[in-house]
């Protein structure tokens, strides 16, 4: 780690910051209070100790070697608190060891035991208080108000941590948070709990990646350091604890710092796989995991007499020189917040229309300014599109006038004829409700999965549903994965590999014959497949897999640009690509990918890797003559450059095309898409922000074969989609408004009268819809097999009782598994979704 | 029950399973063979050959019908399948498309 390299505990340093307080050495005799708060210790520990257990077991370095004599030696020093406790003792094995070993001094403090509470206090203590300064807004008032009070809440949650009881744990975390909420007055509580947790999760995520690649590296150093902490650890132990502390809000800066740029060989976590909050006390962990190992119940609850006695006195003296030292240490720190905060913000946070705007660089203001212009041109070419518009506009002004309401309530604005007709539906939907043998069958045999000993006459599709049961519900294991590598498989689907470790993949892999596999999909298999693995097993030499044309290595975090490269090379007929979240993966692989399969590749999915620059990966992309499916969501630098340029030159073959979260898009890129794309079958727009009424215009009338639209966020008002379904909703086949706030009684009117071959409409958190418009909706939609409703809390069961289409599953009003509603490949839908397989072989 | 109100379905091995017509409804398959405009052979002598379902699982298949048939009155019982036959038995029902 970064941090600890800069500043390495020797006994000078030591020396340096102590003030030691022999009154504190001692242990607390609240024997009863231990018992308590055993949850979130254990917990703590008991994920260390599974993190012990998930570290590569091939590493049989001199490490953990040293680990077990370490590990011996600290015991001793909780043994002292553990013999006085003894109601803490859960049966554990190394009782006998422990008493042995109660002779040695008293004076190897238990520093050690303090450590899995700790981390696992502070970690969430950690996590509410650093999230607001990553999530950062144009507004600097509002971060230096935030970074102040991330260091304010640090030292409050070194005060409370005092309090050694485990609802403080939470309650603190809780307590932190609403302090942050309070003082974001922007934003609301939704958005910072969503930030507060993507911020969490991408850096969890950031950091399983750097983790995975550095990890031995990471954990020689952590011993060394342990080693030396070991040293000074005699008598010194309080001085320690305090220089942990000092060196605790040192190294999260920097962490900070090394959290925002990936690939940053530096800025490491010890433990792979694991969702870690930077701030946390490496060395703490590291001994979390040896007590882990052993005495996983016993340590907590030295752990809380241990901190219950030294931290309320350790913490009171040691904030004010914390708090001192942080300030005239760094405003240098506060600028290494605010950097990281820069960097991580347009990730986190989501930007209302105008401060994205405020933020964004003078060339796209002049950009738009340029598109103001073609605004009127929509408006006045003679497309459906407009002349859809004008007739709403019309009409809703014709209501107005007639009903006299005040044209602010425009929401009213359209009458609505619908009126509940219950009966006719009632005996049609039960039907729907009894359960079909096979699905009968499918559970049984999830449930049962161990038994199976062959699957050799079940066809790919049974294979591909029992895959994705088993994985759903967190049983898929080798022994499964053998019986569908048996023969010589077409099709390998694992919806998700991330229980799958290297050696498991390995030995599955090797006996596998990739003579006929024509589909290959290892989902979430990061864990199992870093580059090394690849050239041993699946890419060990060229051609090995000929007839492979679909390939989806989602999530593979440990897959480079060498290795994609060896899979191409070993893939030699790949047409569908998915690369997405594989972080790893640069522009260089895109290359490397135009090089080789050129005008092959139909399908190339892109989502979420952040190493790709969108302009680097252009030229590459140009080679792509036939690439039916582009997608590229959540590429933060994808432009409306980039995708005027991409259209031009491939926007012929174009079917589908993913740009949810490209938030620098705006309405000139959908002017290129229109023009460029006749035959574009699907269109993903989700959180663009900046996209007005004008790009649906162009939408309308450039993309007459539209099937799939999603919206989520967007600006777009109620006359314009309404327009736009007029104008081209024969051919919409799935359509999600999702949180288009303004949707309402125009676009009900629309969707009802020309969406007939509409199968799945999404009006999740519409909250101007009421009953009459929804039911209106599923009355006239005949086609329409799915309906999402979440969050509209407007509407009652008149609309679930009262509609009369016997067909359509209204998924949203009540509480249903989750699982359910997440869309998944079909398991019947060709490998390659818009062009038969055959036809090009 | 009356003849016209019966359909007759013969696995593999030559049995022959009697069941109601409204039970085999159940089965999308046989309710497009049954009641589609075009005269198929089955809808006219009332009988439907399986070569590949062998007697136990169209046995299994029978029982169905009639479970799910009472499924839908309202009484919500359980289906018991035993595990031996459960592959089977899946890919004859995704066949029947029931």
């Amino acid at each position: 780690m970064v941090v600890l390299r800069s500043r390495t505990v020797t006994p000078q340093t030591l020396a340096k910051d102590s003030t030691p307080c022999p009154s504190v050495i001692k242990q607390s005799p609240a024997v009863p209070l231990l018992v308590s708060p055993a949850t979130p210790p254990l917990s703590a520990s008991r994920r260390s100790g599974r993190l012990a257990s998930r570290s590569p077991p091939t590493d049989e370095t001199p490490l953990t070697t040293g680990t077990k004599r370490r590990r011996r030696r600290s015991t001793s020093a909780g043994v002292c608190s553990i013999a006085k406790n003894k109601a803490v003792d859960e049966g554990n094995p190394a009782a006998d060891v422990v008493k042995q070993e109660a002779e040695e001094p008293e004076a190897s403090l238990p520093v050690s035991p303090a450590t899995p509470f700790l981390s696992a206090h502070r970690r969430s203590g950690r996590l509410a208080s650093r999230s607001p300064s990553i999530d950062g807004t144009p507004h600097t008032a509002g971060r230096k108000r935030r970074s102040a009070s991330a260091g304010v809440s640090s030292e409050n949650e070194a005060v409370d941590e005092g309090n050694p009881s485990a609802e403080g744990v939470a309650s603190e975390g809780n307590v932190i948070a609403d302090g942050v909420k309070q003082e974001a007055g922007e934003e609301t509580p939704q958005t910072t709990g969503r930030k507060r947790r993507s911020a969490s999760a991408d850096v969890g995520s950031i950091e399983e990646n750097k983790s995975a690649v550095e990890e031995n590296q990471a954990a020689e150093r952590v011993a060394e350091r342990v080693k030396q902490e070991e040293q000074g650890n005699d008598g010194k132990g309080l001085s320690l604890e305090e220089n942990r502390s000092v060196k605790r809000t040192r190294r999260w800066t920097s962490e900070e710092k090394g959290k925002g740029k990936l690939g940053e060989v530096g800025a490491i976590d010890v433990r792979n796989g694991e969702l870690r909050v930077p701030g946390t006390l490496i060395i703490d962990e590291g001994r979390a995991e040896r007590e882990g190992r052993q005495n996983p119940s016993r340590q907590p609850s030295t752990v809380v007499t241990e901190k219950a006695s030294r931290e309320e006195e350790e913490r009171l003296k040691e904030r004010t020189k914390d708090a001192l030292s942080k300030k005239t240490g760094s405003g240098s720190r506060m600028d290494q917040f605010k950097d990281a905060a820069r960097k991580n913000a347009a990730r986190f946070a989501h930007f209302e229309a105008q401060e994205h705007l405020e933020a964004a660089p003078p060339g796209v203001e002049a950009a738009e300014q340029s598109t103001e212009g073609d605004d009127e041109k929509v408006e006045d070419w003679p497309g459906p599109f407009s002349t859809a518009m004008k007739i709403i506009r019309d009409r809703s002004n014709r209501m107005n006038l007639q009903s006299e309401k005040p044209t602010s309530d425009k929401a009213n604005s359209v009458a609505i004829n619908w009126t509940p007709r219950g009966d006719v539906g009632g005996c049609n939907r039960s039907r729907t409700l009894v359960p079909s043998l096979e699905q009968l069958c499918m559970e049984g045999l999830a449930k049962n999965a161990d038994a199976i000993t062959s699957l050799d006459c079940v066809p790919d599709v049974f294979r591909h549903r029992l895959s994705q049961l088993l994985c759903d519900s967190r049983k898929m294991n080798t022994h499964f994965l053998n019986l569908l590598a048996c023969g010589s498989p077409s099709e390998l689907r694992i919806r998700d590999c991330s229980w799958l470790t290297e050696e498991e993949f390995t030995d599955c892999v090797q006996g596998l014959d990739t003579s006929n596999l024509t589909v290959l999909q290892l989902d979430y298999s990061g864990r199992g497949i870093p580059d090394y693995v690849l050239h041993s097993t699946l890419a060990a030499s060229p051609g090995s897999m000929p007839v492979l044309n679909t390939l989806s290595l989602n999530g593979a975090y440990r897959l480079s640009d060498i290795g994609l490269r060896s899979l191409v090379s070993a893939a030699p007929s790949l047409r569908c690509l998915n690369l997405s979240q594989c972080s790893l993966v640069s522009a260089t692989s895109i290359s490397i990918l135009g090089e080789s399969l050129g005008s092959r590749l139909q399908e190339l999915y892109l989502n979420d890797c952040q190493s790709i620059d969108a302009m680097l990966m252009l030229p590459a992309l140009l080679k792509f003559e036939n690439l039916e499916v582009l997608s590229v969501g959540g590429i933060e630098t994808v432009s409306d450059d980039f995708i005027t340029c991409f259209v031009a030159v491939c926007g012929h073959a174009t079917k589908e095309l993913v740009l949810s979260d490209c938030v620098k898009l705006t309405d000139s890129s959908l002017k290129a898409i229109a023009t460029a794309c006749p035959r574009l079958h699907s269109l993903n727009l989700s959180n663009l922000r900046q996209l007005t009424d004008s790009a649906l215009g162009y939408l309308a009338n450039g993309c007459q074969e539209i099937q799939t639209l999603k919206l989520c966020r967007n600006n777009f008002s109620d006359e314009a989609i309404a327009a736009f379904i007029e104008a081209s909703g024969e051919s919409l086949k799935d359509l999600s408004l999702n949180n288009v706030k303004q949707v309402s009684h125009n676009t009900a009117l629309s969707v009802a009268r020309r969406a007939n071959n509409l199968q799945s409409l999404d009006l999740s958190w519409c909250r101007n819809l009421a009953d009459e418009a929804v039911g209106l909706i599923v009355d006239s939609c005949l086609s329409l097999k799915v309906l999402k409703i979440f969050g509209c809390d407007q509407l009652t069961d008149v609309l679930l009782s009262g509609h009369s289409n016997p067909v359509v599953e209204i998924i949203g009003m009540k509480m249903s598994p989750a699982l359910t509603n997440v869309r998944v490949i079909d398991a019947q839908a060709f490998a390659v979704h818009y062009s038969s397989v055959l036809s090009s072989m | 029950m009356r003849k016209e109100d019966t359909v007759k379905l013969i696995s593999a091995e030559g049995f022959e399973f009697v069941i109601s017509k409204e039970a085999a409804m159940v089965s999308q398959t046989i309710r497009n063979m049954l009641t589609s405009p075009g005269s198929f052979a089955e809808a006219q002598h009332g009988e439907v050959t399986f070569p590949e379902i062998s007697t136990t699982i169209l046995e299994k298949i029978c029982q169905y019908f009639h479970w799910s048939l009472q499924y839908a009155s309202g009484k919500e019982t359980e289906f018991p399948i035993e595990p031996e036959l459960t592959l089977e038995l899946m890919m004859a029902a995704n066949y029947l498309h029931t």
